[in-house]
């Protein structure tokens, strides 16, 4: 990364970091109060508390996400576009620099979301069954008596892979969405150039359905060949218990392990498409 | 303010006339410094780039001499100056009559007229 | 001596109407040059071409040797059409991101025109009339040492002492070896400044010459022979 470039990134970060702050200092404040309402109260306190958090949590990462490409959106559509095409940094660079920042706090957030999710089942010492997905409590405790049980022994080294896998496999697919966000941005801007703004969000909107479509499409091929293969798989099984040292995710890992393939060739595609029109085929 | 050039006439020969003219009526007295080329291109809204072929063009004529990094000086050769009256008088003598010769007007009724009498 | 600027066989088009079609020139250094043209005939998407905004994989356009990328437009000044900052931002903000990006930006002398103009360092660029945010975008442009600076139609609303003050910025700006394209519709104001002019028509050059030659020549101002062609 050049100096150049890096310069337009420290920019761009001091953007963000505003967001950000008020963002984390709110995860921050909910789970301690989650924490603290939880070892006071009634189980059906503490449970609307953690849903709250979880929303917020949840939340925040789609907020970083807007921001992240409306970002994206002020180089390409509007007028601003032709001061920062301007500077003297690759075209690209702009690409990479807004992926690098967003693929970051995305990355953040989620890891903040988890440990809020653990911190506030532990103080509150309950765990309280959140549907479908199982507890938390439950999965790190049983991954616990097996890593000290067996240490360094193939189980609890199956655990420990199964867990890295699935946290590889949700980060794939998010960076996978994000990117196909800036991808429907950057080819709308291809197709249609300058026309006027309403012809403009119509291509964006077409796009955008195409572009959920093929997801819905990638997601239902892939659960038609985790059934064929009988591969243990991401998020139909019966909630977290399926990434358990007994779960039939750890049992079979091929099925995760073709979403991040999937999934990530399918980034890495969008991506380099990206990178050519705007080094390449740009038209603002 | 800027300099009314003529639109019709390349700018480099009205800056050299205008130059010479500001020289010889004492504008810019023998001997004193010249502004700058960019000084007076801005005054004059033109060309940096022709006002300096202008001053060019000073210098190979004489009326200006350019002293290293110091800037560009008017010639104290009075002579010379002089001269310079003498034929930028002649040219606009020369532009008044065939003004005249245009309306109809000869030679001699245009003196004639000048002198304050009619040109019959 | 090299060219500054070579544009070979550049062409574009919006949907099916033909924007340039194979245009080539080129400029040498140390000129300033006025584009001109009707409305549509091409001279802003030249300009963006030349600028980095649009690309044409058939065409060429050389800057210094070097094509339209990160070291073309670290010597080329452009400035666009139409208002391009943010309303939101503070013209501080605006002169910390053209100090950031670029070397050559004279960050003090650009303090001081805008002064001269009355433009506070801290105002909000949204608040700025029009002339006066014209006139801003005008300054950030030419407070750079470039070598080839690019405004498209930078007199845009404003009366003709601010189109004079502007012109005044423009020659005191400009480098000695470095060349300016000006695109607009002020003929007269600008002709005396002028080494070339080229005029476009339907996104071809209907000709390319120095102005003093063509005054010399036909004994007739640039805007008089821009009547002629284009009436």
């Amino acid at each position: 990364m050049n100096k150049r470039s890096y310069k337009l990134e420290s920019q761009e970060i001091k953007k963000v970091m505003v967001l950000m702050t008020v963002l984390i200092a709110a995860y921050s404040v909910l789970s301690v109060v989650c924490a603290f309402a939880e070892s006071r109260s009634t189980s059906g306190l503490a449970l609307t508390l953690r849903v709250i958090l979880i929303l917020v949590s949840a939340l925040g990462i789609i907020c970083t996400g807007i921001f992240m490409v409306r970002r994206f959106y002020g180089i390409l559509f509007t007028d601003e576009g032709l001061i920062k095409f301007s500077f003297p940094v690759n075209n690209s660079g702009h690409l990479k620099n807004n992926f690098r920042l967003a693929v970051m706090w995305l990355g953040l957030q989620m890891l903040i979301f988890i440990a809020c999710l653990g911190i506030s089942e532990y103080v509150g010492k309950e765990s309280v069954p959140l549907g479908p997905v199982g507890s938390y409590t439950g999965l790190v405790n049983s991954y616990k008596i097996n890593w000290m049980g067996e240490y360094m022994s193939a189980p609890g080294a199956k655990a420990m892979a199964a867990f890295v896998i699935m946290a590889a496999a949700l980060a794939v697919i998010t960076v996978n969405v994000y990117i196909s966000f800036i991808f429907t941005l950057t080819v709308s801007n291809r197709i249609c150039g300058k026309y006027n703004i309403l012809q403009k969000n119509g291509v964006i909107l077409i796009t955008g359905l195409a572009m959920f479509n093929i997801h819905l499409l990638v997601s239902w091929l892939l659960t038609r060949i985790e059934i064929m293969f009988n591969m243990g798989f991401l998020f139909t099984d019966k909630g977290f218990t399926v990434f358990g040292p007994d779960g039939a995710f750890v049992r079979d890992i091929e099925g995760p392990l073709v979403y991040i393939l999937i999934y990530g060739a399918t980034a890495v595609i969008m991506y380099r498409i990206c990178k050519n029109i705007l080094d390449k085929k740009l038209d603002i | 303010m800027s300099w009314s050039m003529d639109p019709n006439k390349p700018i480099f020969i009205q800056l050299v006339e205008r130059l010479e003219s500001d020289i010889v009526s004492g504008k810019f007295a023998p001997g004193d410094k010249l502004p700058t080329v960019r000084e007076l291109a801005v005054e004059a809204a033109v060309n940096p780039n022709t006002m300096q072929k202008a001053y060019g063009e000073l210098e190979r004529l004489g009326l200006v001499y350019s002293q290293r990094t110091n800037g560009r000086y008017v010639t104290e050769d009075a002579g010379l100056i002089e001269k310079t009256r003498k034929d930028l008088a002649e040219k606009t003598a020369e532009e008044f009559l065939s003004g005249m010769k245009e309306l109809g007007i000869g030679r001699e009724e245009a003196i004639r007229f000048l002198q304050g009498g009619s040109y019959e | 001596m090299s060219k500054l600027l070579e544009c070979k066989g550049l062409s574009h088009a919006y949907g099916k109407k033909r924007a340039l079609d194979d245009i080539s020139f080129s400029v040498e250094s140390g000129k300033i040059v006025g584009l001109f043209g009707p409305n549509g005939s091409g001279k802003t998407t030249l300009i963006k071409m030349i600028a980095g905004m649009i690309h044409d994989e058939n065409g060429a356009v050389s800057i210094c040797g070097n094509p339209v990328g990160e070291k073309s437009k670290s010597v080329v000044s452009y400035s666009p059409d139409r208002m391009a900052f943010a309303a939101g931002r503070k013209v501080s903000d605006l002169l910390d991101m053209y100090e950031l990006m670029y070397e050559d930006f004279d960050r003090k002398s650009a303090e001081d025109k805008l002064r001269d103009f009355g433009i506070e360092i801290s105002d909000y660029v949204g608040k700025l009339s029009k002339g006066n945010a014209e006139k801003l975008q005008v300054i950030l442009t030419m407070s750079r040492k470039a070598k080839l600076f690019l405004l498209d139609e930078p007199f845009n609303g404003l009366d003709p002492v601010a189109r004079e003050n502007v012109i005044r910025i423009m020659i005191g700006c400009v480098p000695e070896d470095s060349s300016l394209i000006i695109s607009t519709h002020q003929i007269g104001d600008i002709e005396q400044m002028l080494d070339e002019a080229i005029f476009i028509k339907d996104g071809g050059i209907v000709f390319h010459r120095s102005v003093d030659e063509i005054r010399s020549e036909t004994g007739k101002s640039l805007s008089e022979t821009y009547m002629e062609e284009y009436r």
